[in-house]
């Protein structure tokens, strides 16, 4: 019978117990606001895959000495000669430095100004830029995968 | 008893089922031929007409849908633009329009012109990447009525591309229901023997037959990457006992220059993709160095041995390739 009695006081404590512990846990914890970084595509960037008209080019063609450089002046510059839109240095710029969807080219004496789709997914924990152009003939387009050059 | 009796449900069940789909197969869409004509004149008038037919044998309710005409032609041609397409039949009569890249072909997911290319293939022709599938829909969509049979035709009137060419047409019908889904009584095809185009500019381009050498994408310029391609096992040529096989070639520029590259090194040798067939992939303006105020309007091009003696061009004869660098 004191068992039982003693039973009941600890099913009470433990009850007791456990609506504070979950009054506590419902108490408002202060929110840290999440902001999405602006993208800092800023370094040297190699072509890792090239594909034309969905044809793989990138063991048969040698990608190895074309760097695409994006400055922190916002100009951009290459290193060896390569295909592109544009052929001249210049300027860059994002549309949205958060979010952005589009790059812009424009080179330096603005006579050529050019704007791509900008896809900047994450692999393999490493960011690359996708870049879709046609250099040459509008009916043929080249997609270009860049990674940064450690 | 009542296990036999549910048996019996079940068989009746299928057996229904089989004669519903039997019933549904003989419904479909028929092509039965295409009047093209001898041949094609660059830069005229063409018309195609295709001779269609419909046989519906619908087991539940109406059949409603768009009249789908696929037309394939080489890219030279730009059909999407030159191209018009109607239709004439008992239950309607209308120009037709082409399919807009944003609607999808629902069973590929993919634009139509690249659904028809994945699905019904090149028909035959040797560098299908010079080809493209034209896709054009009724602006309304039909009810086809029950066992209601009938005939009609659908007319192409196009534009010849500027280009003597050799290759081969493709036509396509079917219906906006079924789109590509695959079945044969819904997707009905026909495909020419080879159609030449004549009085137009430059050499032949020959899709029909194999070619001691190819340049792919067929339209491009110096700011392209190429590819030049070398078939070395369809004629006896003096490099047939050779699989060292190197470019000799030469550019000519907007402003009257040439630069030649005519070495036998690792830049210039080709490399060997089977069958006695070998490639080399370049960027004109790269390869040949051009300066940057000027533009390389057409290649002169040999591959030769280790030697550089030794040469073949075009049509196995001592004279060059030629490759003129245009959109067209």
């Amino acid at each position: 019978m004191l068992m039982s009695g003693n039973n009941k006081l600890n099913k009470v404590l433990l009850i007791t117990c456990l609506l504070i512990g979950g009054l506590y846990a419902c108490k408002k914890q202060p929110t840290i606001p999440f902001r999405e970084p602006l993208k800092d595509i800023t370094g040297s960037w190699e072509i890792i895959k090239l594909t034309r008209n969905g044809e793989d080019l990138t063991s048969r063609i040698d990608l190895s000495k074309f760097r695409l450089v994006f400055n922190k002046d916002s100009t951009y510059s290459f290193e060896g000669k390569f295909p592109f839109i544009v052929s001249q240095p210049g300027t860059y710029s994002l549309d949205n430095p958060q979010f952005p969807f589009y790059i812009s080219f424009t080179t330096k004496d603005k006579t050529i100004r050019d704007t791509l789709n900008f896809i900047y997914p994450i692999v393999n924990g490493q960011r690359q830029i996708s870049l879709n152009i046609s250099p040459g003939c509008s009916t043929n387009t080249y997609n270009y995968v860049f990674k940064k050059v450690e | 008893m009542k296990k036999l009796l549910k048996i019996n449900n079940r068989k009746i069940i299928i057996y229904s089922f089989l004669v519903v789909m039997m019933l549904m197969i003989q419904c479909g869409l028929e092509l039965n031929g295409v009047d093209i004509p001898d041949h094609g004149v660059a830069g005229e008038a063409i018309t195609f007409v295709m001779h269609c037919g419909i046989q519906p044998r619908i087991q539940s309710g109406n059949y409603t849908t768009k009249l789908v005409i696929g037309f394939l032609a080489p890219k030279s041609w730009h059909a999407a633009e030159n191209t018009m397409v109607s239709f004439n039949s008992p239950i309607g009569s209308s120009p037709m329009s082409v399919i807009p890249a944003s609607q999808l072909e629902p069973n590929t997911n993919l634009p139509w012109p690249q659904a028809c290319m994945q699905v019904l293939g090149a028909g035959g022709n040797l560098v299908p990447s010079g080809m493209e599938w034209v896709v054009f829909q009724s602006r309304d969509a039909y009810t086809i009525v029950n066992n209601e049979d009938f005939n009609f035709d659908v007319t192409i009137n196009s534009k010849c591309g500027p280009n003597n060419m050799l290759f081969k047409l493709g036509f396509y019908y079917g219906d906006s229901k079924e789109s590509l889904s695959g079945d044969a009584n819904y997707t009905k095809t026909f495909f020419s023997g080879c159609f030449s185009v004549i009085n137009g500019k430059g050499n032949i381009i020959d899709y029909c037959h194999p070619q001691l050498s190819t340049v792919s994408p067929v339209s491009s310029l110096d700011n392209d990457i190429i590819t030049l391609g070398f078939n070395n096992g369809i004629d006896t040529t003096v490099l047939s006992n050779t699989n060292n096989i190197y470019l000799c070639a030469k550019a000519f520029t907007d402003n009257g220059d040439s630069i030649s590259v005519c070495e036998q090194t690792d830049r210039t040798r080709l490399t060997a993709i089977g069958g006695k067939q070998y490639r080399i992939d370049l960027w004109p303006r790269g390869f040949f160095n051009v300066p940057d105020d000027e533009k390389i309007t057409r290649l002169e091009y040999f591959f030769t041995d280790a030697s550089g003696t030794m040469k073949v061009g075009n049509n196995n004869t001592d004279q060059p390739f030629q490759y003129i660098f245009s959109c067209q």
